[in-house]
């Protein structure tokens, strides 16, 4: 039973006259009964408030929040309460006395949006129901049959509707089954256990044969780092002092090389020296000569032009200049030869051989002169005769100086020729030049790189500079390796490594390069390392298991503990689904409402017979040609629909009475076992066959429980309401 | 979602597998996550016993 009643107050005047003049506003009520059948087809002219009623009762039961509601239906919903020219109460009650229920909504107050909607059990609990209760329980069906055949393609919604809640649960499901597993997971798991026992035993083991492997390799790493570090220090230390001592000798040998240079520098300055003193002396002898000899020539005029020459001769630059020796040679040489013929010529002169008889006679008789004897034949002594021959021999004096002055002269001669032959023979022109041209060049005194051994010292203190970084190296290796290593302890160090030679791993490495020692050395330590990180990463692994056991142990079994492999099997499967519904066949029936002819996709046209027959399930029957016909298949995609009796009739060669009637009872078709409360509006266009049918269909559908209300509106010339049951 | 013969049968023929079939039939029947799964163990462990026996 459907009691109700609303009153809607409504302004037909447009706002400023309606002010302006006071003008009353109108009042709607119902013009039919307020109580009616479960099952009612109310029959009336237009503005009788048929669409009215289906509207309120529509908008009492979240009919603007259905989806299925055609706007132009929701718009005249909304014009019910949101229009500033008209404000509505109302008040229904939906009773089923098969279902033990009844349907309440109300909407109390003309200035406020708000409805209220409960539900009264057969206790008379009075049960609130909000949109999602209210859905989930009740399907409101609001339709205006206007369009059916277009309109049958909607039942795809609610085809599509149905599926994506299906997706959504078999999401929700495997969601479920994947929260499930891991419960299983992590509860106790006899087999899990056992499992990571054995792999506690494994590892374990593993753990024991890894440490003895590192021992070993470290063992290995330190008798090679021993014997690498100690060979290298030692053998760098040598070769250090070897060089030292090399260094130190060309230390010495530059000294001395310093020491020659200065030496010789020395000898340079005092030759000289010595050549100019030999010049002063020429130069005094030459003129000493020049003087002697014009005093004995006085005007001999025509031997005095060798003279002048010597006079005007520069002696020191002639000295110097080799190639001007015989200058001075010649013109000595000339004189030489005057003064030897004066001397011979003298010599011979019978004056001169009495003079040198007095003379002789003379000395030797001084030397008896103290003799007391009487000289026979002329009867004096020895004094008075000495007397006697010098007064005698004075007669001759100024020959004996003429004679002794050209002895003089060619003593001279003689003197500067040997003073000059010397300089010649002593290469003192040479080395006098040389000096000087030394003294003007200030680098010339200095020692060259090679004397002053600069390169190979050089390299040689680099090669001490390199073995030390060595020595450093290997020193710090070692009091790394043997903190107390006494690296100073050579014989020490020495013993060790003669130690380390006798082993026999050892010995198959002794001709092993430095190069390539250290690369073993680097291959051992980093051997190590990977084993010490491998046996740290299986001890987590071990301890990461021992925790697992513990954790697994104290937990309690899973009820599915033994059903994990089907669990899986059903996580795989809803996910598989849930792909297959949410995304393959929202895309088919996306192509469907295209009408894409695709055939070619195997899964589309399955997809598509599917529908076609689903859709057929939905509306049953068409009344076509004065026979009702049983549905085989109603595609969309081709707009053909399939009888059982294989007639093919085209969805537009339908009538518009038989479309709205196959539409109607696919949308009541549609429902599940949620109650229906139905309002069809508008059905002037079907004939009576049709209208029976649709009738016949909610009958049907109240007789089994289905449906709560069924309002059927009809424009008629006159009022009246059937019940239908 | 209560049973929806129509939608059901619509899914069956779209679907293969038995396990998968009766997971859309039970989902239709408006059962809890919980409840499917433990109605396909329970049906597995039948299934499992029977091939045993």
């Amino acid at each position: 039973m459907l009691n109700y009643d609303y009153e809607l107050i409504r302004s037909e005047y447009d706002k400023e006259y309606s002010n302006n003049h006071l003008m009353p506003k109108k009042k709607y009520s119902p013009s039919f009964s307020k109580k009616l059948n479960n099952l009612s087809l109310i029959r009336g002219r237009n503005s009788k408030g048929k669409s009215t009623l289906l509207h309120i009762i529509a908008l009492g039961l979240y009919g603007l929040r259905n989806d299925n509601i055609h706007k132009s239906l929701t718009d005249k919903m909304k014009a019910l309460i949101n229009s500033s020219h008209q404000k509505l109460v109302f008040d229904f009650s939906i009773e089923s006395e098969q279902n033990n229920l009844k349907v309440i909504s109300k909407k109390k107050d003309f200035d406020s949006d708000e409805i209220i909607v409960y539900e009264v059990d057969k206790k008379g609990t009075e049960i609130p129901l909000c949109f999602e209760s209210f859905r989930n329980k009740y399907q409101l069906i609001y339709d205006i049959p206007n369009n059916p055949i277009g309109r049958l393609y909607g039942l795809l919604s609610e085809l599509q509707e149905n599926q994506r809640s299906l997706g959504n649960k078999l999401m929700q499901l495997n969601f479920s089954i994947k929260n499930i597993i891991q419960d299983v997971k992590n509860s106790k798991d006899p087999k899990i256990i056992n499992e990571i026992e054995d792999k506690i035993n494994v590892l374990s083991e593993q753990i024991k044969k890894d440490c003895i492997d590192y021992v070993k390799t470290k063992k290995l790493l330190s008798l090679f780092e021993g014997y690498t570090y100690l060979k290298y220090f030692f053998e760098y230390k040598e070769k250090k002092d070897q060089a030292e001592i090399e260094l130190e000798k060309l230390k010495k040998a530059t000294k001395s090389n310093i020491d020659q240079k200065k030496k010789n520098w020395k000898e340079e300055e005092q030759d000289y020296k010595k050549g100019h003193e030999y010049i002063n002396l020429m130069i005094g002898n030459i003129n000493d000569l020049i003087y002697s000899i014009k005093k004995n020539l006085k005007n001999e005029k025509k031997h005095l032009f060798q003279i002048n020459i010597l006079e005007k001769l520069d002696i020191k630059k002639t000295m110097l200049d080799e190639d001007r020796n015989e200058s001075i040679i010649s013109i000595i040489g000339y004189y030489k030869e005057l003064f030897e013929n004066d001397k011979a010529n003298l010599s011979s002169s019978n004056k001169c051989q009495e003079a040198d008889l007095y003379k002789h006679l003379i000395e030797i008789l001084n030397e008896y002169i103290s003799l007391d004897i009487v000289l026979p034949g002329v009867e004096k002594s020895i004094a008075d005769f000495v007397k006697i021959l010098k007064d005698e021999w004075n007669k001759y004096e100024g020959l004996g100086v003429k004679r002794e002055n050209i002895e003089n002269v060619l003593e001279s001669i003689e003197h500067i020729k040997a003073g000059r032959e010397y300089f010649i023979n002593n290469k003192f022109a040479e080395k006098m030049k040389e000096f000087i041209k030394k003294s003007s060049n200030s680098e010339s005194q200095k020692l060259t790189e090679q004397e002053l051994n600069i390169m190979d010292m050089k390299m040689i203190k680099n090669k001490i500079e390199n073995y030390n970084q060595k020595i450093d190296l290997y020193r710090n290796k070692l009091i790394k390796v043997n903190e107390d290593v006494k690296t100073d302890d050579f014989s020490n160090i020495k013993n060790s490594l003669r130690q380390l030679v006798k082993d026999p791993i050892i010995r198959e490495y002794l001709d092993w390069e430095e190069d390539q020692l250290i690369q073993k050395v680097d291959n051992l330590l980093e051997e190590v390392d990977e084993k010490n990180k491998e046996i740290e990463s299986k001890k987590i692994r071990l301890n990461n298991y021992k925790r697992d056991h513990t954790s697994l142990n104290s937990k309690e079994e899973h009820r599915y503990i033994n059903n994990y492999a089907f669990l899986d099997e059903l996580f795989n499967s809803t996910q598989k689904l849930s792909s297959l519904i949410l995304n393959d066949f929202e895309l088919y029936i996306g192509m469907m409402r295209n009408k894409n002819k695709q055939f070619s996709n195997h899964m589309y046209s399955d997809y598509v017979n599917q529908v076609s027959k689903y859709l057929a399930n939905k509306v049953g029957t068409i009344n076509y040609d004065v026979s009702i016909l049983e549905i085989n298949s109603i595609d969309l995609v081709t707009g053909e629909i399939k009888t059982k009796d294989n007639r093919i009739i085209h969805l537009s060669d339908l009538g518009v009475g038989h479309g709205q009637a196959a539409y109607l009872r696919g949308i009541l078709n549609s429902s599940d076992n949620r109650k229906i409360i139905a309002l069809i509006d508008e059905t002037a266009m079907m004939d009576k066959d049709t209208m029976d049918s649709i009738i016949n269909k909610m009958r049907e559908l109240y007789n089994e429980g289905k449906l709560l209300l069924g309002l059927i509106v009809r424009q008629d010339e006159y009022e009246k309401v059937e019940s239908l049951i | 979602m209560e049973k929806d013969l129509d939608f059901f049968q619509f899914c069956e023929g779209l679907i293969d597998g038995k396990l998968e079939k009766r997971i859309i039939k039970l989902i239709l029947e408006n059962k809890s996550s919980d409840e499917i799964v433990e109605t396909l163990v329970k049906e597995h462990r039948e299934v499992d016993k029977n091939a045993k026996l």
